[in-house]
């Protein structure tokens, strides 16, 4: 009898979950030839490079000038059968376009809409160099760089500008001539950006900020009153104290002593710390039971608050902004989470923010 | 041989995922908080400067989401989730993107920078310069001749006068300095027109016998057989009388007629 003939892979079980497994071993051997996958993948592995070389550049570079136009500078391969090379140029306003092929010979070059023609005759490699108007937009102060980039490339961003917005991430950024210089990926890419005077980038104390001079004005105005009235009211005091003083020896001090008209001051004196300490312990404690109805307010936040308290309640932003060396933004955010957790209020005073502590705060709660 | 067979396939696929990989590789993801934070700081300073202490509450929240995804991404960074910095980044920049649009854009004005108006002379005067030197370069590969004192006088001079606020000088310069770039252009051109001929005829010679290949497999019967002899023989007079721009516009069109025979060789 003449033994069934079963195929390698039928010995192979099947599995309860009725999966098919098939042997793999020997089937390169037994249904390909060799040689053949060998060459073949060796043939694709050597054309692949050459095909994807053929018409990307090698190199792009891009310069941005202040006034929003961009110097192109670009390498490309390309078929040295060919008598030209058709270059997709990145618009269609284009100026000092150079050409120059292999041995560094200028190239004719014409422009015909967004793409140039450019005769190669021979030239495996060919380096182009444009300016274009195309590629940044502006509005307002907002400049807008875009590209459909066909390989990565370089940007170099003009002078003072700053990036404000962005829709890809970059590979690599270097700071050239104190200008920034993104390496960025291919495809479509968009950036923003606005021209700031070194004074804008800082975010030091000392920086004469243009729009803050006004502010000093007012502050010089107001604390010139502030100073006028302080000095009236102490004159008036003084004037009302010499008036009330016989009423205040009579008063306060015990008829057997005999008093100088500078005692009934000096007691003034001598109860004033008292008092003081009295309305420091009543602010601390105050501030205390903020921070217990509020545990998640935060460390920079909690100094405020006590400044403010200590700062008999209230204070203008200004000072805060002073007092803590904060931008207006970053102190205008801070004030702003302290309003709506209900601890302070903010009032207009004079064009100026007035803040205050909330005194009615645990009602509210 | 199975083994040549695995080691060409390990070539392969690491040799072709080496294209696709290069797509995106970040050298340092720092960068992304360098730009966010140089973002962050200028829209701060903007909206300090455009809104004082009023800034409308919808840009006010863009920003602070803008300002914690920055904060997100420093923390990230931190711990070397690149992948949630990299969100955060985006996130970050378009919100950026957002309130400067808003806050900085109006509504009515739209300029592109097409408009002559924009280009400032300084600009244009600093691709003049980079266009020259792009020529100089070429000429002195070439060891050809250039009036660079001319230029370097008339770009000094055009430099001066916009220093000086004289832009009506500073333009007049500048339209100097453009003939004097196209002359010069024209001038390496024609200095370099031999050996660019010479190059063009070997071309143009090597591409003949290529061509003559092709033309001997075609079918004797075709009708653009004929002019495509006809032809090849009217380039290599061309070629011989030292007539290579005629020659170059007879080979593009015979370069045409070749790719028709081509798809009809079987």
């Amino acid at each position: 009898m003449n033994p069934e003939i079963v195929p390698i892979h039928r010995k192979e079980y099947l599995r309860e979950d009725g999966m098919l497994f098939v042997r793999t071993d020997g089937i390169v051997d037994t249904m390909v030839k060799i040689p053949l996958l060998v060459a073949s993948m060796i043939i694709v592995a050597a054309v692949m490079p050459i095909q994807s070389s053929f018409s990307s550049p090698r190199t792009l570079d891009l310069i941005i000038y202040p006034d929003g136009s961009t110097h192109v500078s670009t390498e490309i391969d390309v078929d040295p059968l060919a008598t030209d090379y058709e270059l997709d140029l990145f618009g269609s306003t284009i100026d000092n376009l150079v050409a120059v092929g292999e041995n560094d010979f200028l190239l004719d070059a014409n422009i015909l809409g967004d793409s140039a023609l450019i005769e190669t005759f021979g030239s495996s490699v060919i380096s182009v160099e444009y300016d274009i108007h195309d590629l940044v937009s502006k509005q307002g102060k907002v400049w807008t760089f875009s590209l459909d980039a066909p390989s990565d490339f370089t940007l170099l961003l003009p002078k003072n500008s700053a990036i404000v917005g962005m829709t890809s991430l970059p590979i690599n950024m270097e700071i050239i001539n104190d200008k920034n210089q993104l390496t960025l990926s291919g495809g479509n890419v968009e950036i923003n950006y606005l021209f700031s005077t070194p004074v804008v980038i800082t975010d030091s104390p000392d920086v004469t900020d243009s729009t803050s001079q006004p502010d000093y004005f007012m502050y010089a105005v107001i604390g010139g009153v502030v100073t006028v009235v302080v000095i009236g009211t102490v004159v008036i005091t003084r004037s009302k104290q010499k008036i009330a003083k016989p009423i205040q020896e009579q008063k306060s001090i015990q008829p057997i002593q005999e008093q100088k008209s500078i005692q009934p001051i000096q007691e003034q004196k001598s109860i004033q710390p008292i008092q003081e300490q009295k309305s420091i312990q009543t602010e601390t404690i105050d501030i205390e039971s903020i921070f217990k109805l509020k545990p998640d307010i935060r460390e920079d936040d909690k100094e405020i608050v006590k400044f403010i308290s200590n700062n008999g309640g209230e204070a203008l932003e200004s000072e805060l902004r002073k007092k803590f060396l904060q931008p207006r933004t970053t102190m205008w955010r801070a004030v702003k989470r302290l309003e709506r957790n209900g601890i302070i209020e903010i009032e207009k005073k004079d064009l100026q923010n007035l803040v205050k502590l909330r005194k009615s705060m645990e009602e509210e709660e | 041989m199975k083994t040549l067979a695995i080691f060409t396939i390990f070539v392969l696929i690491f040799g072709t995922t080496s294209f696709v990989g290069d797509a995106y590789a970040q050298s340092d993801p720092y960068i992304l908080l360098r730009i966010a934070e140089q973002a962050d700081k200028q829209i701060q300073n903007q909206l300090d400067r455009s809104y004082g202490d009023s800034i409308p509450t919808e840009i006010e929240n863009l920003y602070e989401e803008g300002h914690t995804a920055v904060e997100s991404l420093e923390d990230n960074l931190k711990t070397n989730d690149t992948k949630q910095a990299r969100e955060d980044f985006l996130t970050a920049m378009k919100l950026f993107q957002q309130i400067s649009r808003m806050t900085f854009v109006p509504t009515t004005e739209t300029k592109i920078t097409t408009d002559e108006s924009d280009r400032d002379l300084k600009s244009e005067l600093n691709r003049l310069n980079k266009y020259f030197q792009n020529l100089k370069s070429i000429s002195e590969k070439q060891k050809t001749e250039i009036e660079s004192k001319e230029f370097q006088r008339l770009f000094t001079l055009a430099n001066d006068q916009i220093n000086s606020d004289d832009f009506t000088g500073a333009a007049q310069t500048i339209e100097e300095i453009k003939v004097l770039i196209d002359s010069i252009k024209q001038h390496i051109r024609e200095s370099t027109s031999n050996s660019a001929s010479d190059r063009i005829k070997e071309f143009v010679l090597k591409q003949l016998e290529r061509i003559q290949k092709i033309l001997d497999k075609a079918d004797p019967e075709s009708p653009e057989l004929d002019k495509a002899n006809s032809l090849v023989t009217e380039i290599e007079r061309l070629i011989s009388e030292g007539n290579i721009s005629d020659a170059k516009k007879k080979f593009g069109e015979l370069n045409r007629i070749v790719n028709m025979i081509k798809k009809s060789i079987p």
